[in-house]
């Protein structure tokens, strides 16, 4: 124990033991897997219609915020370039499954069915559809371990999304939903139904992913700094898909036409959309070749054809599931960068 | 004496047993039935120390332990001191447990338990684990007791319809 806790020499061991004991994780999440299985196989024809065309009238929404969202990112990059802000990260989304919890009433710490065999790593930011989820504590072969934003072991650096006013959220021992701003003091600028932001002042979560709405502010005339409580956006509870993220720094193209011709390369990939077209763009691949195969399920590459030509271009599909858009912070999140390996990969992420 | 192969023996039986109670130890919950989990494991384990000394013993507490701890991703070696603690005593007191009415069987498993969740609380509170503020992790101990009956006779079900020794 002490050894664990000290040194890390015990970890190769646990990494080979995990493999062992994988198995007992899956089979504990199966009659979860069994019962939705069952829940999909009978669902009544009129459910299904009825849901089919909510998902529909969502999928529309969402394409027509996107049409804005291409705009804004490229005016967002070119006016990054004149600030010659040093980088941009470059973010690809995976997606993983939740498939355990811990068993630990005082931990907030579930498991995903993607380890080091995916190249997960440690300190990996998750996100879910709508907002930051937590981090990756410890990677396992097949699969890891991610501590959530609420878990009182963890704190997240953010900022508010209308001032800009930066802060720590941590997470709190007695709710699973709630996050309290550390130390912000009784005059700071913030009110109920502000959005706060990841601000990237940690240097490893990515900036502009959301994090959590301010649900209640107390002050408390005896003590030097109001209680801020949030409530996080992600559904920290209920999501099972998850999205990893993987960053990669890189370093802005430095041509002249950087502009436009970076926001047409995608365009043209577009149409193939096959992971196997692969136009000699000199782009650096992000820096994760275990991610590739996971582009195969055909759902995806079913789905994604049908959304992608209406949406316009660019590899900007990740931000609808986390839309980061928002941030006035410039140097933003998905680049734009003609890496078209990302394409389908986005669109995993989408599902 | 004639060794007899493990498979005569039906060694099976206890593996899966242990199996299926490390399955219930990780199965989500709901938040305010987590606190409420028994140590499914533990009471295995503790059954079939009394139940057959010569066969389950510390080793196989520790492995146990140590297998537990990396499916719960604690600190390693924590589940397996506590359960090796606890297959000690058991081991030691076999014969006087097996002559204790049920209730009584269940008062010693809510002692072991309880002490055990104690340690591993203290073990995880000092090294920055855990920050729970109450007691109420112990209730584990007192739902282990309560189940402590039902598996003693399933598990002596099994046992003796499989000839398990």
């Amino acid at each position: 124990m002490f050894a664990d806790s000290r040194f890390d020499y015990l970890g190769k061991v646990r990494y080979y033991t995990a493999v062992a004991v994988t198995p007992l994780h899956l089979m504990a999440d199966l009659p979860a897997r069994i019962a939705s299985a069952f829940d999909a196989f009978f669902e009544d024809r009129n459910a299904l219609e009825l849901r089919n065309a909510s998902l529909e009238e969502e999928l529309l929404m969402l394409q027509f915020k996107l049409q804005k969202l291409e705009h804004l990112e490229a005016e967002n990059r070119r006016l990054s370039e004149l600030l010659k802000a040093s980088t941009i990260v470059d973010e690809v989304a995976v997606r993983a499954q939740l498939v355990g919890e811990s068993s630990d009433p005082f931990s907030k710490r579930v498991l995903i069915n993607k380890g080091s065999n995916d190249g997960v790593f440690i300190g990996q930011p998750v996100v879910d559809a709508y907002g930051l989820m937590g981090q990756v504590i410890e990677v396992e072969p097949l699969v890891s371990w991610v501590l959530l934003i609420t878990d009182p072991l963890h704190a997240t650096p953010v900022q508010v999304n209308r001032n800009g006013l930066r802060a720590i959220a941590a997470g709190t021992p007695d709710s699973l939903h709630q996050l309290t701003l550390e130390n912000v003091s009784a005059s700071a600028d913030i009110q109920v139904g502000d959005v706060l932001v990841t601000s990237g002042l940690d240097q490893h979560l990515p900036t502009g992913y959301p994090v959590g709405v301010v649900s209640s502010i107390e002050n408390d005339p005896g003590r030097p700094f109001a209680t801020v409580r949030v409530k996080p956006t992600a559904e920290i509870d209920r999501s099972r898909n998850l999205l990893l993220l993987f960053t990669a720094p890189q370093a802005i193209t430095q041509s002249t036409d950087a502009g436009d011709t970076i926001l047409q390369q995608p365009v043209l990939q577009q149409s193939a959309l096959a992971p196997a077209s692969e136009p000699a763009v000199d782009v650096a691949q992000p820096l994760v070749p275990s991610v590739v195969p996971l582009v195969e399920p055909p759902v995806d590459v079913a789905a994604a054809p049908s959304v992608q030509p209406a949406a316009g271009e660019t590899a900007s599909n990740a931000e609808v599931a986390a839309p980061a858009a928002a941030t006035p912070v410039p140097v933003e999140a998905g680049a734009v960068t003609g890496d078209d390996s990302q394409v389908p990969r986005f669109g995993e992420g989408r599902e | 004496m004639v060794e007899q192969s493990a498979r005569a023996r039906n060694v099976w039986v206890i593996v899966l047993s242990l199996v299926f109670a490390g399955v219930l130890a990780i199965v989500p919950l709901p938040l305010w039935l987590e606190l409420w989990r028994p140590d499914w494991v533990a009471l295995v384990l503790v059954y079939w120390v009394i139940a057959l000394p010569h066969r389950v013993g510390l080793f196989t507490a520790w492995i146990v332990g140590f297998l537990l701890d990396v499916l719960e991703g604690n600190l390693l070696g924590l589940n397996s001191m506590v359960l090796t603690a606890m297959a000690y005593l058991a081991l030691t007191l076999y014969q006087r447990l097996r002559m204790f009415t049920p209730l009584q069987q269940s008062m010693i498993m809510l002692m072991m338990v309880g002490t055990g969740q104690l340690f591993i609380f203290w073990v995880q509170a000092a090294t920055g684990r855990n920050t729970a503020d109450n007691l109420m992790f112990v209730m584990s101990a007192v739902t282990s007791a309560l189940l402590w009956p039902l598996v003693f006779v399933s598990l002596r079900f099994w046992r003796r319809s499989f000839r398990v020794n």
